[in-house]
């Protein structure tokens, strides 16, 4: 609106955009429940979402607490008009929505990605945002800074946002804090809080 | 300060030993033992430093899992983030891993929300 260059609506309803649309009472879904995954299942529980959930490794009882059924990656994009991918960036999610999946994805529907560009084959999503039947918002690339004539660049369908998601001064200071707390923990002989162990180590980023 | 205290390594990037937001948090640190600040990006460079630490605050990198066996033992290693390699190299030497990733978390959530919307 500082530029002048907005539309108003002239015409009620017949002017309103029908990409314009609220999220209370979605189907959406979450790909990863880790500890991202389940902020946002938190946060999204206010908007009576139809919560679906796919990731192999957590629990059916963190699943449902989370307010959320189990699904597979494939009903998940049959179902959901919202797919959030949260998951960490491994050889198990290497280019996991697949040119197949992502041409699954309902028509319209919304892929979001905060998590890692390696869990999706950014060619084939470029072909389908150049169908103009998808919306996505993207934080992360698969090289970054994202290249000047990068043609996810020239997407009208695609939000596009500089790997900001968590880099805040107060996620610094957490993580940091976090560790001189554990560390503490260490030296007194106390168990720690954010301890690493072997069967932690699938979850992490390769 | 007793020289018994146990030496604690921290190495990440440089523009942290700066930040009034942390600066409380490396008082703390300081007041526990000696204190390195480093910002190594490799193995080499960090190789003399590892061997000075009897402990280490660190990010994900420089992936020192090629050299865990010339330094000398770690107690304690803290991570802001970790790759598999790293891991499994420093819990089969028997190394105490704490990881903070999930500090990232509400932010990251929020900027996903914030997406959708």
């Amino acid at each position: 609106m500082r530029q002048g260059s907005e539309s108003w609506v002239q015409a009620f309803p017949s002017d309103i955009d029908p990409r314009e649309r609220e999220l209370t009472g979605r189907t959406v879904g979450i790909v990863g429940l880790g500890q991202v995954g389940r902020r946002l299942a938190e946060l999204l529980a206010p908007f009576h979402v139809d919560l679906h959930v796919a990731d192999p490794f957590v629990p059916e009882e963190v699943i449902s607490g989370a307010g959320g059924r189990r699904c597979t990656l494939e009903e998940m994009v049959d179902a959901c008009d919202v797919v959030i991918l949260c998951a960490a960036a491994n050889k198990g999610t290497s280019r996991l929505f697949n040119p197949s999946l992502i041409n699954r994805l309902k028509p319209n529907a919304v892929l979001v990605n905060v998590a890692r560009a390696s869990l999706v084959d950014t060619g084939a999503l470029l072909e389908r945002l150049a169908k103009g039947d998808l919306f996505a918002a993207i934080d992360v690339f698969d090289q970054e800074p994202l290249p000047a004539d990068d043609p996810l660049r020239r997407m009208e369908n695609a939000c596009l946002t500089p790997h900001r998601s968590g880099g805040l001064l107060s996620s610094v200071r957490r993580t940091v804090e976090w560790l001189v707390d554990d560390y503490e923990r260490f030296l007194s002989g106390e168990p720690r809080k954010y301890a690493v162990t072997e069967a932690m180590i699938p979850s992490l980023d390769s | 300060m007793s020289s018994t205290n146990p030496s604690l390594l921290v190495n990440l990037p440089s523009a942290f030993f700066s930040q009034p937001e942390l600066a409380d948090l490396f008082k703390r640190m300081e007041a526990i033992g000696p204190l390195r600040r480093s910002s190594h990006d490799t193995p080499d460079q960090i190789a003399a430093d590892l061997k000075w630490a009897d402990h280490v605050i660190m990010w994900s990198w420089p992936d020192f899992s090629s050299i865990i066996d010339s330094i000398s033992p770690l107690g304690y290693i803290g991570h802001i983030d970790l790759p598999q390699s790293l891991a499994k190299a420093e819990l089969a030497a028997g190394i105490a891993v704490s990881l903070s990733k999930g500090g990232w978390s509400p932010a990251v959530a929020e900027m996903a929300l914030t997406l959708t919307l």
